[in-house]
């Protein structure tokens, strides 16, 4: 019975959010703030890749994110190339990018990929910033209006950006629970508990690793494309920026690591938190997005590890604990502790 | 050759006070196996801390520090006592998540308090006059700063190797539990170790601002220099990380002086993922890649 209703719940949630710009998003400024919670439900999906079932954490996936954004818009003020085209051709640029970054590092302790994610995208910051001539630096990339069309991903008014981003969101969300229920998703989980005991079992541990970063590199290119697209506008801060890569972390992390649905609620969670008190706070002092981030981090910390997801069984609302796998809260912290005995 | 020397010679004094904040993030780490990504705002914290006794008060920057370190050691046993205990031999992802998040409430608060501005000492000479050394020139306050960091890396290895307390640090480092059953209070350790981390980040945030503005992103800039220091000396190699600071100001300013003043940081980084491709275990370690 309970599985019937979660089988329904993924196509109920798509229309519903389908439904909203009718009824609570009426205005062209609130639906780019929904644009933007689904673009960082977009990212924590993709995140949640090598993050969530990987338990490798990126802290640079603003990198990706980046590369998108800069592939598409290039290619189309340069070359008038459709955003389609480009964003396609970021996804397979990012995999390439996170192929080169993974391959030296994804076989260290998982602090190292931590570290080197964090201070590789601070370098593509700094290089962005540096090759004004090509990036526009940091007085930004505009790109150019065309007429609006399906076909060059450009439109007046949010409310087909907002469907896109959806439309996104849903394929990404079938991937990653076709991810999660693959034998690929069981051996990226598997190197997630026990790296050792996964690669005594056959599991190829760096080559999985990898594909899994690569495969989550590319999905969060695309996200770059279509908030290129949306803001028609793109600059070094807001491509490669330490907060863009909090964001996309925390959103998955907020909403529940290794679960397929945690980072699409804790994506949008996130956003509609922070931009309500953004409003609120305006007058008062800029920036509350950044403190609200932060709060959220060390309230996870403290109380919910397991995020969002981990609520209801918290508070005792699932009586018999369904068909689940490990949480991953309990599985990262037997993969520390071994780390600590490697060492 | 001058400006090889003026490179050498400024990225050396300049590689002190990087020493400084990476010996502080790597004895966290070594006695807590906490990455610490607040690290970076506790310099911060120094920065504006030293700001405002400068402007409050017009206390010399370097005598502030009389009222900067008992501060600052308070601060960090504090943080420790009530928040990081209780993430302490927990998970990385929660170790990271909180540190994160305080980097983000410091870094918020101090742009509400000090405005997104960069901020120097108003009238403050030994940061930008240049004093004549033969072919080459220094700043006062480098010269000051980089004594002030040998000093701290001095005493520092001199309480880690010859009392009792750093041998009981030393033992937690190397294994917790081990130390813990020989009769080492361990949660003592790590209220000792967090407040030496936070008041040597302190010092060196104190130091910068007689030469570096603070702004709210500073900090940031700091800890990354002190990730790139710590794992050049292999993570939790304290000292070690004095010599991975100085390594890391030396490649600033060659490849500012040689490449592009811009490009600065993009050298220090390369070296970092040079090192950790090649070495992960640090330059000074025997062991083999973990």
């Amino acid at each position: 019975m309970i599985r019937t209703i979660g089988k329904l719940a993924g196509p109920l949630f798509f229309v519903f959010a389908a439904t909203v710009p009718l009824w609570l998003l009426q205005n062209d400024y609130l639906r780019g703030i929904g644009v933007r919670a689904l673009i960082v439900a977009v990212l924590a999906v993709s995140w949640n890749i090598i993050g969530g079932f990987g338990g490798r954490l990126s802290f640079g996936h603003a990198a990706f994110f980046g590369i998108g954004a800069y592939t598409s818009s290039l290619l189309l003020v340069d070359h008038g190339i459709s955003p389609w085209i480009g964003g396609v051709v970021g996804m397979l640029v990012a995999a390439v990018v996170a192929l080169l970054v993974g391959l030296p590092t994804l076989r260290l302790r998982g602090i190292f990929f931590t570290l080197v994610t964090f201070v590789f995208t601070l370098i593509l910051l700094t290089l962005a910033r540096y090759f004004s001539g090509l990036t526009g630096g940091d007085v930004g990339l505009s790109l150019p209006l065309t007429e609006p069309s399906l076909g060059m991903m450009q439109f007046r008014g949010q409310l087909a950006y907002y469907y896109l981003a959806l439309a996104v969101l849903a394929v990404y969300v079938v991937i990653a629970a076709v991810v999660s229920a693959s034998s690929f998703g069981y051996r990226l989980r598997a190197i997630r508990d026990d790296e050792e005991v996964a690669e005594a079992l056959g599991v190829p541990t760096t080559k999985v690793k990898l594909q899994g970063f690569m495969l989550s590199a590319g999905m969060a290119a695309f996200a770059g494309t279509l908030a290129a697209q949306q803001d028609l506008f793109i600059d070094p801060g807001s491509a490669f920026g330490v907060t863009r890569s909090v964001e996309i972390a925390l959103g998955a992390i907020f909403g529940g690591i290794g679960t397929v649905w945690g980072p699409v609620v804790g994506g949008i969670a996130l956003v509609a938190m922070s931009d309500g008190l953004n409003n609120v706070l305006q007058d008062v002092f800029a920036g509350a997005d950044t403190i609200v981030y932060g709060i959220a981090l060390v309230a996870v910390a403290l109380w919910l590890p397991g995020g969002l997801a981990s609520l209801p069984r918290r508070l005792g609302l699932l009586g018999r604990r369904r068909h689940a796998p490990t949480p991953p809260e309990a599985s990262m912290a037997s993969s520390t502790e071994k780390e600590h005995e490697l060492r | 050759m001058t400006t090889f020397a003026q490179a050498a010679i400024t990225g050396l004094l300049l590689g002190g006070v990087y020493g400084l904040v990476a010996m502080g993030l790597s004895l966290v780490f070594g006695v807590m196996r906490v990455v610490n990504f607040a690290h970076g705002e506790f310099v911060l914290i120094g920065m504006y801390g030293t700001l405002a006794l400068y402007t409050g008060l017009h206390l010399n920057p370097f005598v502030a520090l009389l009222i900067i370190v008992p501060g600052a050691l308070l601060l960090g046993a504090a943080l420790q006592q009530v928040l990081i205990s209780r993430v302490t031999r927990t998970t990385d992802l929660r170790q990271l998540l909180l540190t994160l998040g305080l980097s983000l409430i410091i870094q918020s608060l101090a742009l509400i308090i000090f405005s997104p501005s960069q901020r120097s000492l108003p009238g403050f000479a030994w940061g930008s006059e240049l004093v004549r050394l033969g072919p080459i020139y220094v700043r006062p306050a480098h010269v000051v700063g980089f004594v002030i960091a040998v000093v701290v890396t001095g005493a520092l290895a001199l309480l880690l190797t010859r009392t009792d307390l750093g041998r009981a640090m030393r033992a937690t480092v190397d294994d917790a539990e081990m130390a813990e059953s020989s009769g080492v209070r361990t949660n003592r350790i790590y209220v000792v170790g967090m407040a030496i981390g936070v008041c040597i980040a302190c010092i060196a945030g104190a130091v910068l601002i007689t030469y570096y503005p603070a702004s709210p992103n500073a900090g940031q800039t700091f800890l990354v220099i002190a990730f790139v220091a710590v794992v050049l000396a292999g993570l939790g190699n304290v000292v070690g990380a004095f010599l991975g600071g100085l390594m890391a100001g030396l490649m600033q300013q060659f490849t500012a002086s040689f490449i592009s003043v811009e490009l600065q940081d993009v050298g220090l980084f390369a070296l970092f993922i040079a090192v950790l491709v090649l070495r992960p275990n640090g330059l000074f370690s025997r062991k083999q890649a973990a």
